[in-house]
């Protein structure tokens, strides 16, 4: 069955049908993930001061992935112009790099999100007292008080595991490698932190390891134990949501524009105009992808 | 690869001279936007490592910055600079129904008891 289609630009809307379609599509999409924002918003400002976690994200990881992404839309915008000015092979060369962007973006999404799968926070029946874990001294954002809860690496367990699971294979303790800087510390706190460490020098390297050292905890005393997954909070049940249906998104667009840099390239002999109006408005989709990713990357990663 | 290389009938290269200096031009826009958003993301992480006295003065200066790169996107990589007036209807109501959604979303912190405590 053949689709009717005009690449006419219509004089009541001036845009051709394709474009106003995509457009239409766009302000749902807009909405889509305008419901999510104000969700996040509601959650955000809703929480107790020093509840919401600071510092769990890879904040270098997160700007470099920005930078794939705005160099994707480049590549879409020039790919489309290379198109109008009728070099295939152009194009041809700058989509290849926009699916090697999206391929990157979402390796690297991946990659975060195993990191994510295989940190763990350890809630305690009882806080743990510098004095009995001379390795937490300064753990916690305000000095240091006793921690209730214990952020880090577990060893020897792979990621998705809870306190049942622990329980089940028969594990009577753990031994747990805090991280610092995962701490509910901003990233300023941590920048602070790791600049008196350079300047402390070999001092503050031994320090450190000092505080990366394991921690040994009984069974017992775990009152809940969870992965950076949705279910371990608020903020981590959020970050999946909204990044997971960006990266969705990042992964259909990636296809669209796979299906029509080769099986739909026939198209280019037949009928070139609207081959180039497909590459136009896939790119509209793209644009949105990475606009709403420009407001998710501050809004998660670094408020 | 070579079969599917545009016939000059089919070309729409085929478009006039003045057509492809245009195009050329518009090129130059999108690597200059690419500049201009390199610096902005530069920028919204540079800013996270500045000390701010209030959340609400970070959460402003990251939301301008995400917001000029977010301008800049749209007028230049969605071409809404080359005015597409129907276009910018339908964006009009979708900002109307996405303001309100905000609005209602900030408006119910202040009805929750010990929330909201950032905005006061």
């Amino acid at each position: 069955m053949k689709i009717p289609y005009t690449t006419e630009i219509r004089e009541d809307t001036g845009l051709y049908n394709a474009k106003v379609g995509m457009w239409l599509f766009l302000a749902s999409e807009a909405m889509l993930f305008g419901a999510l924002f104000s969700a996040y918003v509601f959650l955000r400002i809703g929480a107790w001061e020093g509840e919401w976690p600071h510092g769990l994200l890879n904040i270098p990881i997160g700007a470099f992935n920005t930078l794939v992404l705005i160099t994707s839309s480049l590549t879409v915008a020039m790919s489309w112009t290379s198109l109008k000015m009728g070099d295939l092979q152009r194009y041809r060369r700058f989509q290849f790099v926009t699916l090697i962007c999206a391929a990157a973006f979402l390796g690297i999404k991946g990659w975060e999100y195993f990191d994510k799968f295989s940190h763990y926070e350890i809630w305690l029946n009882d806080p743990l007292t510098s004095k009995e874990y001379p390795q937490l001294a300064g753990h916690s954002a305000d000095g240091d008080q006793p921690v209730s809860s214990v952020i880090g690496h577990i060893e020897g367990i792979g990621p998705f595991q809870t306190l049942a699971s622990l329980q089940e294979s028969g594990a009577s303790a753990v031994e747990i490698h805090p991280d610092a800087f995962h701490y509910r510390l901003s990233a300023r706190q941590q920048a602070e932190r790791r600049k008196a460490e350079r300047s402390l020098g070999a001092e503050g390297a031994r320090e450190a390891a000092e505080e990366h050292a394991s921690v040994r905890i009984d069974v017992s005393r775990i009152a809940r134990m969870s992965a950076f997954v949705p279910r371990h909070g608020t903020f981590f049940a959020t970050y999946f949501t909204l990044t997971g249906l960006h990266a969705l998104h990042v992964l259909g667009g990636a296809l669209m524009f796979a299906f029509i840099l080769w099986p739909g390239a026939r198209m280019w002999r037949d009928d070139p105009e609207r081959y180039t109006n497909s590459v136009e408005v896939t790119g509209l989709f793209w644009h949105f992808v990475d606009l709403v990713w420009i407001f998710l990357f501050p809004v998660i990663y670094l408020l | 690869m070579s079969d599917m290389s545009p016939s000059p009938a089919l070309s729409i290269a085929a478009a006039s001279q003045a057509g492809a200096q245009e195009l050329r031009r518009e090129q130059k826009r999108y690597l200059a936007v690419y500049a201009a958003l390199t610096v902005g993301t530069t920028l919204t992480v540079a800013m996270y490592y500045v000390h701010f006295d209030a959340l609400w003065q970070t959460v402003s200066v990251a939301l301008v910055i995400a917001a000029a790169k977010a301008a800049c996107v749209a007028a230049i990589f969605m071409h809404l600079w080359h005015g597409q007036r129907d276009v910018y209807r339908l964006l009009f109501f979708t900002g109307v129904f996405a303001a309100t959604l905000f609005a209602l979303t900030i408006y119910s912190l202040f009805s929750l008891p010990g929330s909201g405590h950032y905005l006061r």
